[in-house]
């Protein structure tokens, strides 16, 4: 009697423990888990002062070609501004 | 810029875009009352995530820089699988903060932020709150018992 006893708690328990176990897998990993929709959570989102300014500091770029192309975009942002100052005066 | 960058390898391309966007205007956003049709308050939006066109002409603050670099790197041929744009909470600066993670081929996750620096082994000090790409929004706050890694390594391919 005990044996089936035993029995019907493995077959029955198991299954809800293996299930429990899998959605607290999801929830330690933060994987598509909440309680809010999409909408909500965007709507959450707005809602917080994402705002914290970080000092920048000096890095050298990845590699010759970057810092090459980074140039030639400072170089452009630096004609367009004299173009825009002659303009205004 | 685009054009030119095409030819470089995924590395360079993360350099390149990071370094590039940073060298915008910071600004920090006002908070904004939201009004219905009739005049009456129905609430307050304290971000206001600018377009990508917005940013690159009036420049915007930390969410601001992380969309704009998750934009670049799709145009780049990034996939949306592996981009993020991730709000976070950082103690050391007392505050709500955005960087775009990149996960790497190699299952690494890189982050980069507004002050140049690129994370790519630690990711101490970022608290993950939530995750966005152009296909949903992962909820990363402390229910779920701290700090949830960005990807989780059944979830690599979407």
């Amino acid at each position: 009697m005990r044996q089936i006893k035993t029995l019907a708690y493995l077959i029955f328990l198991t299954p809800l423990l293996l299930v429990e176990a899998a959605v607290a897998d999801d929830a330690r990993e933060g994987v598509l888990v909440s309680s809010l929709t999409v909408k909500e959570r965007l709507h959450s989102i707005e809602q917080i002062n994402v705002s914290a300014e970080k000092k920048q500091v000096k890095v050298e770029p990845e590699s010759a070609a970057v810092a090459a192309l980074l140039a030639e975009a400072e170089a452009i942002d630096q004609k367009d501004r004299a173009q825009t100052h002659s303009t205004v005066h | 810029m685009l054009t030119k960058s095409a030819g470089l390898s995924s590395v360079e391309q993360i350099s390149l875009v990071n370094l590039y966007i940073n060298r915008s205007h910071y600004d920090e956003d006002r908070v904004k009352r939201i009004f219905d049709h009739q005049g009456n308050k129905i609430g307050i939006q304290r971000s206001s995530w600018s377009t990508l066109y917005d940013f690159l002409t009036s420049g915007g603050d930390c969410e601001d820089f992380a969309t704009s670099k998750y934009f670049m790197l799709r145009e780049l041929g990034f996939a949306a699988q592996d981009l993020r744009v991730v709000v976070t909470y950082e103690r050391r600066l007392h505050g709500y903060h955005a960087v775009l993670a990149v996960q790497r081929p190699n299952g690494e996750v890189w982050l980069l932020d507004t002050d140049n620096r690129i994370k790519k082994k630690s990711h101490r000090g970022y608290r993950y709150v939530y995750a966005m790409n152009e296909r949903s929004v992962w909820d990363h706050r402390k229910d779920f018992e701290g700090i949830a890694p960005l990807w989780p390594s059944k979830q690599k391919a979407e």
